[in-house]
Protein backbone atom coordinates (compact mmCIF):
# COMPACT_ATOMS: atom_id res chain seq x y z
CA UNK A 1 0.00 0.00 0.00
CA UNK A 2 2.59 2.15 0.58
CA UNK A 3 4.69 1.23 -2.09
CA UNK A 4 1.68 2.18 -4.69
CA UNK A 5 0.81 5.79 -2.43
CA UNK A 6 4.69 6.19 -3.41
CA UNK A 7 4.83 5.90 -6.92
CA UNK A 8 3.88 9.28 -7.10
CA UNK A 9 7.94 10.12 -7.19
CA UNK A 10 8.20 8.06 -10.41
CA UNK A 11 9.60 10.17 -12.76
CA UNK A 12 6.76 8.67 -15.43
CA UNK A 13 4.21 9.54 -13.02
CA UNK A 14 5.30 12.99 -12.71
CA UNK A 15 6.14 13.58 -16.40
CA UNK A 16 2.42 12.42 -17.43
CA UNK A 17 0.85 14.41 -14.27
CA UNK A 18 2.54 17.37 -15.83
CA UNK A 19 2.15 16.81 -19.48
CA UNK A 20 -1.64 16.41 -18.99
CA UNK A 21 -2.33 19.80 -16.49
CA UNK A 22 -0.43 21.12 -19.80
CA UNK A 23 -2.96 20.21 -22.36
CA UNK A 24 -5.85 20.72 -19.81
CA UNK A 25 -4.61 24.48 -18.52
CA UNK A 26 -3.04 25.44 -22.18
CA UNK A 27 -2.55 29.35 -22.73
CA UNK A 28 -0.89 31.76 -24.50
CA UNK A 29 1.52 34.42 -23.18
CA UNK A 30 4.70 36.57 -24.20
CA UNK A 31 5.99 37.36 -20.56
CA UNK A 32 7.95 35.26 -18.70
CA UNK A 33 5.54 34.64 -15.64
CA UNK A 34 5.89 32.93 -12.41
CA UNK A 35 3.85 29.83 -13.13
CA UNK A 36 6.04 28.92 -15.99
CA UNK A 37 9.13 27.38 -13.64
CA UNK A 38 8.30 23.25 -13.32
CA UNK A 39 7.69 22.86 -9.96
CA UNK A 40 7.45 19.15 -10.05
CA UNK A 41 11.02 18.86 -11.39
CA UNK A 42 12.65 21.11 -9.16
CA UNK A 43 11.76 19.18 -5.86
CA UNK A 44 13.59 16.43 -7.08
CA UNK A 45 16.85 18.39 -7.11
CA UNK A 46 16.14 20.74 -3.86
CA UNK A 47 15.26 16.78 -2.18
CA UNK A 48 18.32 15.26 -3.75
CA UNK A 49 20.68 18.34 -2.44
CA UNK A 50 20.42 17.56 1.14
CA UNK A 51 19.37 14.03 2.02
CA UNK A 52 20.28 12.47 4.26
CA UNK A 53 21.59 8.97 4.07
CA UNK A 54 20.20 5.64 5.84
CA UNK A 55 23.64 4.83 6.17
CA UNK A 56 24.31 2.50 4.07
CA UNK A 57 25.29 4.37 0.69
CA UNK A 58 26.69 7.75 0.81
CA UNK A 59 26.66 8.57 -2.81
CA UNK A 60 23.71 7.67 -4.09
CA UNK A 61 20.26 8.27 -2.97
CA UNK A 62 18.76 5.65 -4.86
CA UNK A 63 21.67 2.87 -3.64
CA UNK A 64 20.77 3.99 -0.62
CA UNK A 65 16.95 3.75 -0.32
CA UNK A 66 17.23 -0.04 -1.78
CA UNK A 67 19.85 -1.25 0.48
CA UNK A 68 17.87 0.68 3.35
CA UNK A 69 14.38 -1.42 2.19
CA UNK A 70 15.95 -4.59 1.26
CA UNK A 71 17.97 -4.76 4.92
CA UNK A 72 14.86 -3.70 6.75
CA UNK A 73 12.79 -6.05 5.24
CA UNK A 74 15.22 -9.03 5.39
CA UNK A 75 16.26 -8.80 8.43
CA UNK A 76 13.19 -7.35 10.50
CA UNK A 77 10.24 -8.60 8.24
CA UNK A 78 11.79 -11.69 7.76
CA UNK A 79 13.65 -12.82 10.28
CA UNK A 80 12.44 -11.19 13.59
CA UNK A 81 8.82 -11.16 12.62
CA UNK A 82 8.32 -13.68 10.39
CA UNK A 83 10.39 -15.97 12.25
CA UNK A 84 9.46 -15.15 15.22
CA UNK A 85 5.72 -16.10 14.44
CA UNK A 86 6.98 -19.45 13.19
CA UNK A 87 8.87 -19.82 16.59
CA UNK A 88 6.13 -18.70 18.70
CA UNK A 89 3.89 -20.73 17.23
CA UNK A 90 5.17 -23.89 16.33
CA UNK A 91 2.98 -26.65 17.40
CA UNK A 92 5.46 -29.27 19.95
CA UNK A 93 8.52 -28.33 19.89
CA UNK A 94 11.22 -31.06 19.76
CA UNK A 95 8.13 -33.36 20.77
CA UNK A 96 8.44 -32.06 24.28
CA UNK A 97 4.77 -32.19 24.60
CA UNK A 98 4.46 -35.45 23.11
CA UNK A 99 6.96 -36.71 26.00
CA UNK A 100 4.87 -35.16 28.86
CA UNK A 101 1.96 -36.74 26.96
CA UNK A 102 3.15 -40.37 26.95
CA UNK A 103 4.56 -39.87 30.55
CA UNK A 104 1.69 -39.53 31.82
CA UNK A 105 0.00 -42.39 29.83
CA UNK A 106 2.21 -44.78 31.20
CA UNK A 107 2.08 -43.62 34.64
CA UNK A 108 -1.59 -44.21 34.59
CA UNK A 109 -1.33 -47.26 32.91
CA UNK A 110 1.06 -48.63 34.98
CA UNK A 111 -1.06 -47.00 38.49
CA UNK A 112 -4.13 -49.10 36.80
CA UNK A 113 -2.13 -52.29 36.48
CA UNK A 114 -1.00 -51.64 40.64
CA UNK A 115 2.51 -51.34 39.26
CA UNK A 116 5.14 -48.74 41.04
CA UNK A 117 5.37 -45.88 38.81
CA UNK A 118 9.28 -46.92 37.92
CA UNK A 119 10.44 -50.21 38.10
CA UNK A 120 13.64 -50.67 40.57
CA UNK A 121 14.91 -53.70 38.12
CA UNK A 122 14.71 -50.79 35.26
CA UNK A 123 17.86 -51.90 34.34
CA UNK A 124 18.42 -56.01 34.18
CA UNK A 125 20.67 -56.59 37.51
CA UNK A 126 23.05 -59.25 35.86
CA UNK A 127 24.24 -56.35 33.43
CA UNK A 128 25.42 -54.05 35.96
CA UNK A 129 28.98 -54.86 36.89
CA UNK A 130 30.12 -53.18 40.01
CA UNK A 131 33.69 -52.83 41.11
CA UNK A 132 35.04 -55.37 43.66
CA UNK A 133 35.02 -54.42 47.77
CA UNK A 134 38.79 -54.24 47.70
CA UNK A 135 38.45 -51.86 45.48
CA UNK A 136 36.09 -49.65 46.97
CA UNK A 137 37.87 -49.38 50.53
CA UNK A 138 39.42 -45.70 49.82
CA UNK A 139 36.32 -44.02 48.14
CA UNK A 140 34.18 -41.67 49.49
CA UNK A 141 30.69 -42.02 49.72
CA UNK A 142 28.70 -39.22 49.63
CA UNK A 143 24.72 -39.03 49.56
CA UNK B 1 22.26 -29.69 5.59
CA UNK B 2 23.73 -29.11 1.95
CA UNK B 3 21.13 -27.17 0.67
CA UNK B 4 22.52 -24.09 3.37
CA UNK B 5 26.61 -25.53 2.64
CA UNK B 6 25.59 -25.08 -0.93
CA UNK B 7 23.90 -22.06 -0.88
CA UNK B 8 26.95 -20.29 0.84
CA UNK B 9 29.59 -21.98 -1.33
CA UNK B 10 27.64 -20.27 -4.41
CA UNK B 11 27.56 -16.99 -2.42
CA UNK B 12 31.05 -16.87 -3.09
CA UNK B 13 31.09 -15.53 -6.70
CA UNK B 14 28.73 -13.14 -5.68
CA UNK B 15 30.85 -11.75 -3.51
CA UNK B 16 33.39 -10.97 -6.11
CA UNK B 17 31.04 -8.86 -8.33
CA UNK B 18 30.12 -5.35 -8.98
CA UNK B 19 27.78 -3.72 -5.99
CA UNK B 20 26.90 -6.52 -4.56
CA UNK B 21 27.81 -5.61 -0.65
CA UNK B 22 24.50 -5.38 0.26
CA UNK B 23 23.31 -8.30 -1.67
CA UNK B 24 25.55 -10.44 0.22
CA UNK B 25 24.57 -9.51 3.58
CA UNK B 26 20.77 -9.81 2.23
CA UNK B 27 21.51 -13.80 1.28
CA UNK B 28 22.96 -14.62 4.64
CA UNK B 29 19.90 -12.60 6.49
CA UNK B 30 17.58 -14.67 3.96
CA UNK B 31 19.41 -18.22 4.89
CA UNK B 32 18.88 -17.59 8.34
CA UNK B 33 15.60 -16.97 8.22
CA UNK B 34 15.24 -20.36 6.13
CA UNK B 35 17.48 -21.82 8.59
CA UNK B 36 15.53 -21.21 11.60
CA UNK B 37 12.16 -22.09 10.26
CA UNK B 38 13.17 -25.11 8.06
CA UNK B 39 14.39 -27.27 11.21
CA UNK B 40 11.75 -26.61 13.78
CA UNK B 41 10.09 -29.89 15.40
CA UNK B 42 13.49 -32.18 15.98
CA UNK B 43 13.82 -34.28 18.90
CA UNK B 44 17.83 -35.71 18.77
CA UNK B 45 19.14 -35.46 15.34
CA UNK B 46 18.06 -34.34 12.28
CA UNK B 47 18.98 -33.57 8.50
CA UNK B 48 21.40 -36.65 9.01
CA UNK B 49 23.23 -37.19 5.66
CA UNK B 50 26.45 -38.58 4.61
CA UNK B 51 28.32 -36.54 6.69
CA UNK B 52 26.08 -33.59 8.66
CA UNK B 53 24.15 -33.44 10.91
CA UNK B 54 22.75 -31.22 13.44
CA UNK B 55 21.17 -31.60 17.34
CA UNK B 56 20.24 -28.83 19.62
CA UNK B 57 23.86 -27.27 20.14
CA UNK B 58 24.68 -26.97 16.61
CA UNK B 59 21.27 -25.53 15.76
CA UNK B 60 21.88 -23.14 18.44
CA UNK B 61 25.10 -22.32 17.65
CA UNK B 62 24.90 -22.26 13.84
CA UNK B 63 22.05 -19.72 14.04
CA UNK B 64 24.17 -17.41 16.04
CA UNK B 65 26.99 -17.69 13.48
CA UNK B 66 25.00 -16.52 10.96
CA UNK B 67 23.18 -13.86 12.48
CA UNK B 68 26.80 -12.59 13.79
CA UNK B 69 28.46 -12.87 10.27
CA UNK B 70 25.34 -11.20 8.35
CA UNK B 71 25.85 -8.45 10.74
CA UNK B 72 29.50 -8.44 10.33
CA UNK B 73 29.23 -6.79 6.75
CA UNK B 74 26.26 -4.61 8.32
CA UNK B 75 28.71 -3.38 10.57
CA UNK B 76 31.33 -2.92 7.88
CA UNK B 77 29.75 -0.45 5.88
CA UNK B 78 33.06 1.86 6.17
CA UNK B 79 35.20 -0.96 4.14
CA UNK B 80 32.67 -0.45 1.15
CA UNK B 81 32.73 3.61 1.25
CA UNK B 82 36.25 3.52 1.35
CA UNK B 83 36.37 0.64 -1.20
CA UNK B 84 39.15 -1.41 0.91
CA UNK B 85 39.09 -4.31 -0.47
CA UNK B 86 35.50 -5.08 0.52
CA UNK B 87 35.09 -8.12 -2.25
CA UNK B 88 37.98 -10.06 -0.15
CA UNK B 89 36.63 -9.02 2.92
CA UNK B 90 32.94 -10.54 1.52
CA UNK B 91 35.31 -13.65 0.69
CA UNK B 92 36.61 -13.70 4.38
CA UNK B 93 33.11 -13.70 6.05
CA UNK B 94 31.78 -16.44 3.62
CA UNK B 95 34.41 -18.70 3.97
CA UNK B 96 34.43 -18.26 7.95
CA UNK B 97 30.86 -19.04 7.86
CA UNK B 98 31.18 -21.99 6.27
CA UNK B 99 34.10 -23.09 8.27
CA UNK B 100 32.04 -22.41 11.38
CA UNK B 101 28.79 -23.59 9.71
CA UNK B 102 30.91 -27.31 9.09
CA UNK B 103 32.39 -27.06 12.60
CA UNK B 104 29.18 -27.21 14.07
CA UNK B 105 27.51 -29.84 11.56
CA UNK B 106 30.01 -32.65 11.03
CA UNK B 107 29.54 -35.83 12.69
CA UNK B 108 33.38 -37.01 12.98
CA UNK B 109 35.54 -35.44 15.41
CA UNK B 110 38.52 -35.36 12.94
CA UNK B 111 36.80 -33.30 10.45
CA UNK B 112 35.47 -31.24 13.74
CA UNK B 113 38.69 -30.50 14.56
CA UNK B 114 39.58 -29.43 10.37
CA UNK B 115 37.11 -27.07 10.20
CA UNK B 116 37.65 -25.94 13.75
CA UNK B 117 41.67 -25.08 13.08
CA UNK B 118 40.47 -23.94 9.70
CA UNK B 119 38.07 -21.01 10.89
CA UNK B 120 41.42 -19.42 12.59
CA UNK B 121 42.59 -18.84 9.16
CA UNK B 122 39.55 -16.45 7.74
CA UNK B 123 39.86 -14.97 11.48
CA UNK B 124 43.81 -14.22 11.47
CA UNK B 125 42.89 -12.63 7.63
CA UNK B 126 40.73 -10.96 8.86
CA UNK B 127 42.60 -9.19 11.85
CA UNK B 128 45.58 -8.35 9.96
CA UNK B 129 44.21 -7.30 6.69
CA UNK B 130 41.55 -4.92 8.01
CA UNK B 131 42.42 -4.11 11.55
CA UNK B 132 43.57 -0.74 12.66
CA UNK B 133 47.20 -0.21 14.29
CA UNK B 134 50.74 -2.28 13.66
CA UNK B 135 50.09 -4.26 16.77
CA UNK B 136 47.30 -6.37 15.12
CA UNK B 137 50.75 -8.61 13.59
CA UNK B 138 51.29 -9.34 17.50
CA UNK B 139 47.90 -10.04 17.93
CA UNK B 140 47.07 -12.52 15.37
CA UNK B 141 50.52 -14.38 16.38
CA UNK B 142 49.43 -14.55 19.26
CA UNK B 143 46.31 -15.86 18.38
CA UNK B 144 47.33 -18.28 16.16
CA UNK B 145 50.19 -19.82 18.13
CA UNK B 146 48.10 -19.80 21.88
CA UNK B 147 45.63 -21.76 19.66
CA UNK B 148 47.81 -24.20 17.48
CA UNK B 149 49.65 -25.03 20.69
CA UNK B 150 46.59 -25.73 22.51
CA UNK B 151 45.14 -27.76 19.58
CA UNK B 152 48.29 -30.10 18.29
CA UNK B 153 47.60 -32.51 21.80
CA UNK B 154 43.83 -32.30 20.59
CA UNK B 155 44.86 -34.02 16.87
CA UNK B 156 47.06 -36.38 18.98
CA UNK B 157 43.95 -37.23 20.97
CA UNK B 158 41.41 -37.92 18.31
CA UNK B 159 44.33 -39.65 16.09
CA UNK B 160 44.22 -42.07 19.66
CA UNK B 161 40.48 -42.52 19.91
CA UNK B 162 40.26 -43.94 16.03
CA UNK B 163 43.22 -45.90 17.01
CA UNK B 164 41.72 -47.68 20.00
CA UNK B 165 37.66 -47.25 19.37
CA UNK B 166 37.73 -47.48 15.05
CA UNK B 167 35.11 -45.23 14.88
CA UNK B 168 34.89 -41.37 15.26
CA UNK B 169 31.18 -40.27 14.88
CA UNK B 170 30.78 -37.76 17.74
CA UNK B 171 27.76 -39.90 18.31
CA UNK B 172 28.94 -42.97 19.10
CA UNK B 173 31.12 -41.94 21.65
CA UNK B 174 28.81 -41.47 24.21
CA UNK B 175 29.28 -45.72 24.87
CA UNK B 176 32.75 -45.43 25.59
CA UNK B 177 34.86 -44.07 28.88
CA UNK B 178 38.32 -43.09 27.84
CA UNK B 179 39.95 -43.34 31.46
CA UNK B 180 42.77 -42.03 30.73
CA UNK B 181 44.53 -38.90 32.69
CA UNK B 182 46.77 -37.76 29.52
CA UNK B 183 44.18 -38.14 26.47
CA UNK B 184 41.74 -36.08 28.99
CA UNK B 185 44.25 -33.28 29.08
CA UNK B 186 45.65 -33.30 25.75
CA UNK B 187 41.64 -33.19 24.56
CA UNK B 188 40.38 -30.50 26.53
CA UNK B 189 43.62 -28.08 26.87
CA UNK B 190 42.56 -26.90 23.46
CA UNK B 191 39.28 -25.90 24.19
CA UNK B 192 39.78 -24.55 27.42
CA UNK B 193 42.90 -22.00 25.27
CA UNK B 194 39.95 -21.50 23.27
CA UNK B 195 36.98 -20.39 25.58
CA UNK B 196 39.47 -19.10 26.89
CA UNK B 197 40.44 -20.27 30.75
CA UNK B 198 42.40 -17.65 32.57
CA UNK B 199 46.11 -18.64 32.56
CA UNK B 200 45.77 -19.30 28.75
CA UNK B 201 43.63 -16.15 27.91
CA UNK B 202 46.50 -13.15 27.05
CA UNK B 203 45.41 -13.59 23.40
CA UNK B 204 42.03 -12.61 23.73
CA UNK B 205 42.46 -9.11 24.84
CA UNK B 206 45.41 -8.50 22.11
CA UNK B 207 43.42 -10.23 19.19
CA UNK B 208 39.77 -8.74 20.17
CA UNK B 209 41.17 -4.74 20.52
CA UNK B 210 43.08 -5.16 16.62
CA UNK B 211 40.69 -6.88 15.16
CA UNK B 212 38.72 -4.51 13.46
CA UNK B 213 34.83 -4.39 13.94
CA UNK B 214 33.91 -8.12 12.09
CA UNK B 215 36.62 -9.72 13.42
CA UNK B 216 36.01 -8.58 16.98
CA UNK B 217 32.37 -9.63 16.44
CA UNK B 218 32.95 -12.92 15.49
CA UNK B 219 36.19 -13.82 17.72
CA UNK B 220 33.71 -12.91 20.37
CA UNK B 221 30.52 -14.50 19.35
CA UNK B 222 31.39 -17.01 17.62
CA UNK B 223 35.04 -18.29 18.30
CA UNK B 224 35.24 -18.37 21.43
CA UNK B 225 32.19 -20.87 21.68
CA UNK B 226 33.78 -23.40 19.53
CA UNK B 227 35.79 -24.10 22.46
CA UNK B 228 32.49 -24.29 24.62
CA UNK B 229 30.80 -26.23 22.12
CA UNK B 230 34.17 -29.16 21.54
CA UNK B 231 33.94 -28.89 25.65
CA UNK B 232 30.32 -30.38 25.12
CA UNK B 233 31.24 -32.90 22.87
CA UNK B 234 34.40 -34.33 23.86
CA UNK B 235 33.48 -34.42 28.08
CA UNK B 236 30.84 -37.09 27.32
CA UNK B 237 33.01 -40.30 26.86
CA UNK B 238 35.92 -38.36 28.99
CA UNK B 239 33.47 -38.18 32.61
CA UNK B 240 35.46 -40.27 34.46
CA UNK B 241 38.49 -38.49 34.82
CA UNK B 242 36.67 -34.70 34.61
CA UNK B 243 34.64 -35.48 37.76
CA UNK B 244 38.11 -36.71 39.78
CA UNK B 245 40.18 -33.58 38.13
CA UNK B 246 37.82 -30.64 37.00
CA UNK B 247 37.93 -28.99 40.22
CA UNK B 248 41.34 -27.72 38.77
CA UNK B 249 39.20 -26.24 35.85
CA UNK B 250 36.99 -24.49 37.79
CA UNK B 251 39.24 -23.15 40.84
CA UNK B 252 41.38 -21.26 37.99
CA UNK B 253 38.58 -20.24 35.76
CA UNK B 254 36.17 -18.99 38.10
CA UNK B 255 38.99 -16.70 40.30
CA UNK B 256 40.55 -16.01 37.07
CA UNK B 257 37.66 -14.47 36.68
CA UNK B 258 37.52 -12.91 39.53
CA UNK B 259 40.69 -11.12 38.74
CA UNK B 260 39.75 -10.80 35.08
CA UNK B 261 37.03 -8.98 35.98
CA UNK B 262 38.78 -6.44 38.58
CA UNK B 263 41.33 -5.88 35.40
CA UNK B 264 38.62 -4.32 33.84
CA UNK B 265 38.00 -1.65 36.15
CA UNK B 266 41.68 -0.79 34.97
CA UNK B 267 41.08 -0.28 30.97
CA UNK B 268 41.36 2.92 29.37
CA UNK B 269 40.52 1.42 26.24
CA UNK B 270 37.04 0.55 25.75
CA UNK B 271 37.47 -2.74 23.26
CA UNK B 272 39.90 -4.26 25.86
CA UNK B 273 36.94 -3.92 28.62
CA UNK B 274 35.07 -5.74 26.67
CA UNK B 275 37.23 -8.23 26.07
CA UNK B 276 38.30 -8.80 29.31
CA UNK B 277 34.94 -8.89 30.02
CA UNK B 278 34.39 -11.88 27.38
CA UNK B 279 37.15 -13.62 29.62
CA UNK B 280 35.03 -13.21 32.83
CA UNK B 281 31.65 -14.87 31.48
CA UNK B 282 33.80 -17.77 29.74
CA UNK B 283 35.07 -18.36 32.96
CA UNK B 284 31.63 -19.27 34.30
CA UNK B 285 30.67 -20.96 31.04
CA UNK B 286 33.88 -23.49 32.17
CA UNK B 287 32.80 -23.74 35.42
CA UNK B 288 29.59 -24.58 34.52
CA UNK B 289 30.64 -27.37 31.96
CA UNK B 290 33.09 -28.80 34.38
CA UNK B 291 30.79 -29.79 36.81
CA UNK B 292 28.95 -32.33 34.90
CA UNK B 293 25.23 -31.15 36.00
CA UNK B 294 22.59 -30.88 34.02
CA UNK B 295 21.71 -27.21 34.82
CA UNK B 296 25.29 -26.65 34.38
CA UNK B 297 25.83 -27.42 30.62
CA UNK B 298 22.33 -25.62 30.47
CA UNK B 299 23.14 -22.56 32.16
CA UNK B 300 26.99 -22.78 29.93
CA UNK B 301 25.18 -23.44 26.68
CA UNK B 302 22.43 -20.28 27.29
CA UNK B 303 25.54 -17.99 28.27
CA UNK B 304 27.64 -18.91 25.04
CA UNK B 305 24.34 -17.72 22.99
CA UNK B 306 23.44 -14.57 24.96
CA UNK B 307 26.83 -13.57 25.51
CA UNK B 308 27.70 -13.92 21.18
CA UNK B 309 25.22 -11.76 20.97
CA UNK B 310 25.63 -9.33 23.93
CA UNK B 311 29.51 -9.12 23.69
CA UNK B 312 28.85 -8.76 19.58
CA UNK B 313 26.84 -5.91 20.12
CA UNK B 314 28.80 -4.22 22.44
CA UNK B 315 32.09 -3.80 19.80
CA UNK B 316 29.71 -2.89 17.54
CA UNK B 317 29.12 0.30 19.58
CA UNK B 318 32.92 0.68 20.31
CA UNK B 319 33.33 0.83 16.92
CA UNK B 320 30.55 3.05 16.24
CA UNK B 321 32.20 5.48 18.77
CA UNK B 322 35.52 4.76 16.87
CA UNK B 323 34.24 5.55 13.49
CA UNK B 324 33.52 9.06 14.65
CA UNK B 325 36.71 9.63 17.04
CA UNK B 326 39.34 7.57 15.93
CA UNK B 327 40.04 6.35 19.60
CA UNK B 328 38.92 3.64 21.73
CA UNK B 329 39.80 5.70 24.98
CA UNK B 330 37.62 5.94 27.77
CA UNK B 331 38.97 9.00 28.07
CA UNK B 332 37.97 10.91 24.51
CA UNK B 333 34.71 8.93 24.57
CA UNK B 334 33.02 10.39 27.63
CA UNK B 335 30.16 12.67 27.56
CA UNK B 336 28.52 10.94 24.23
CA UNK B 337 25.45 11.35 25.75
CA UNK B 338 25.90 15.41 24.38
CA UNK B 339 26.40 13.76 20.70
CA UNK B 340 24.26 10.45 20.37
CA UNK B 341 21.29 10.47 22.85
CA UNK B 342 19.79 7.92 21.26
CA UNK B 343 22.77 5.91 21.27
CA UNK B 344 22.92 5.62 24.77
CA UNK B 345 19.75 3.50 24.25
CA UNK B 346 21.58 0.95 23.19
CA UNK B 347 24.29 1.32 24.88
CA UNK B 348 22.10 0.76 27.96
CA UNK B 349 20.12 -2.36 27.00
CA UNK B 350 23.67 -4.11 25.59
CA UNK B 351 25.36 -3.11 28.91
CA UNK B 352 22.59 -4.49 30.93
CA UNK B 353 22.06 -7.80 29.54
CA UNK B 354 26.17 -7.78 29.62
CA UNK B 355 25.54 -7.60 33.74
CA UNK B 356 23.03 -9.91 33.23
CA UNK B 357 20.11 -7.71 34.13
CA UNK B 358 16.23 -9.11 33.63
CA UNK B 359 14.59 -10.15 31.27
CA UNK B 360 17.85 -10.67 29.35
CA UNK B 361 19.23 -14.73 28.06
CA UNK B 362 22.02 -13.95 30.14
CA UNK B 363 20.42 -13.95 33.19
CA UNK B 364 19.06 -17.15 32.60
CA UNK B 365 22.21 -18.48 31.76
CA UNK B 366 23.80 -17.13 35.20
CA UNK B 367 21.39 -18.14 37.37
CA UNK B 368 21.61 -21.34 35.91
CA UNK B 369 25.05 -21.71 36.48
CA UNK B 370 25.19 -19.95 39.83
CA UNK B 371 23.00 -22.66 40.60
CA UNK B 372 25.17 -24.98 39.26
CA UNK B 373 28.43 -24.06 40.47
CA UNK B 374 26.61 -24.03 44.19
CA UNK B 375 25.69 -27.36 43.69
CA UNK B 376 28.38 -28.46 42.94
CA UNK B 377 30.50 -26.55 46.52
CA UNK B 378 29.35 -23.93 48.88
CA UNK B 379 32.44 -21.98 48.65
CA UNK B 380 31.82 -21.33 45.09
CA UNK B 381 29.02 -19.09 46.17
CA UNK B 382 31.62 -16.62 47.27
CA UNK B 383 33.40 -16.46 43.52
CA UNK B 384 30.48 -16.36 41.70
CA UNK B 385 29.20 -13.28 43.96
CA UNK B 386 32.18 -11.41 43.48
CA UNK B 387 32.22 -12.04 39.52
CA UNK B 388 28.58 -11.10 39.14
CA UNK B 389 29.00 -8.21 40.88
CA UNK B 390 32.49 -6.98 39.44
CA UNK B 391 30.67 -7.43 36.41
CA UNK B 392 27.42 -5.39 37.02
CA UNK B 393 30.19 -2.66 37.91
CA UNK B 394 32.66 -2.88 35.46
CA UNK B 395 29.35 -2.52 33.11
CA UNK B 396 28.13 0.42 34.93
CA UNK B 397 31.27 1.94 34.89
CA UNK B 398 31.50 1.55 30.83
CA UNK B 399 28.15 3.37 30.50
CA UNK B 400 28.82 5.84 33.23
CA UNK B 401 32.31 6.55 31.93
CA UNK B 402 31.37 6.93 28.32
CA UNK B 403 27.88 8.70 28.28
CA UNK B 404 27.45 11.04 31.37
CA UNK B 405 29.83 13.78 32.42
CA UNK B 406 31.61 16.82 30.00
CA UNK B 407 32.54 15.47 26.75
CA UNK B 408 36.25 15.85 25.42
CA UNK B 409 37.14 18.95 24.60
CA UNK B 410 39.12 18.35 21.58
CA UNK B 411 36.30 17.31 19.40
CA UNK B 412 35.86 19.03 16.23
CA UNK B 413 33.06 18.03 14.50
CA UNK B 414 30.56 15.06 15.20
CA UNK B 415 27.53 13.18 13.49
CA UNK B 416 24.86 11.51 15.20
CA UNK B 417 24.22 7.49 14.64
CA UNK B 418 22.76 6.14 11.37
CA UNK B 419 19.50 3.92 10.81
CA UNK B 420 22.09 0.86 9.78
CA UNK B 421 23.71 1.76 13.57
CA UNK B 422 20.78 1.40 15.00
CA UNK B 423 19.04 -1.01 13.16
CA UNK B 424 22.82 -3.27 13.69
CA UNK B 425 22.04 -3.06 17.31
CA UNK B 426 18.78 -3.45 17.23
CA UNK B 427 19.11 -6.64 15.17
CA UNK B 428 21.85 -7.85 18.40
CA UNK B 429 19.85 -6.98 21.12
CA UNK B 430 16.00 -8.00 19.92
CA UNK B 431 16.97 -11.55 19.94
CA UNK B 432 19.25 -10.97 23.45
CA UNK B 433 15.88 -9.84 25.23
CA UNK B 434 13.31 -11.61 23.61
CA UNK B 435 14.43 -15.28 23.45
CA UNK B 436 13.99 -15.13 26.84
CA UNK B 437 10.61 -15.27 26.21
CA UNK B 438 11.23 -18.69 24.05
CA UNK B 439 14.33 -20.74 25.22
CA UNK B 440 12.72 -24.08 24.39
CA UNK B 441 14.20 -23.67 20.89
CA UNK B 442 17.81 -23.20 22.11
CA UNK B 443 17.92 -24.38 26.12
CA UNK B 444 16.70 -28.14 26.66
CA UNK B 445 17.63 -31.08 25.16
CA UNK B 446 18.07 -34.88 25.89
Amino acid sequence: MAALIKLRHMPLVQRSVWNHFNKVSRNISTSKKNSDTATTACETKTEDKNWVSYGFDYTSKEEDTNAHHATFFFSVTLCIVFGGVCWAYSPDVHMRDWAQREAFLELRRREKAGLPPISPNFIDPKLIKLPDESELCDVEIII
Amino acid sequence: MMKFLFMMIFMIPLCFMKNMFWLVQMMLFFMMFLFMNLNLNIMCFFNMSYMFYCDIISFGLILLSIWICSLMIMASESLFKLNFYFNFFLFNVIFLLIMLYLTFSVLNLLLFYFFFEASLIPTLLLIIGWGYQPERIQAGMYLLFYTLFGSLPLLMGIVYIFNDLNTMTIYFLKFFNMNMYLLYISMIFAFLVKMPMYFVHLWLPKAHVEAPVSGSMILAGIMLKLGGYGLLRVMIFLQEVNLKLNYIWIIISLVGGLFISMKCFCQVDMKSLIAYSSVAHMSMVIGGIMVMNYWGFIGSYILMISHGLCSSGMFCLANINYERLHSRSLYINSGMMNFMPSMSLWWFLLLSSNMAAPPSLNLLGEISLINSLVSWSNISMILLMMISFFSAGYSLYLYSYIQHGKYFQGLYSFYVGSSREYLLLFLHWFPLNMMILKVDFISIWF
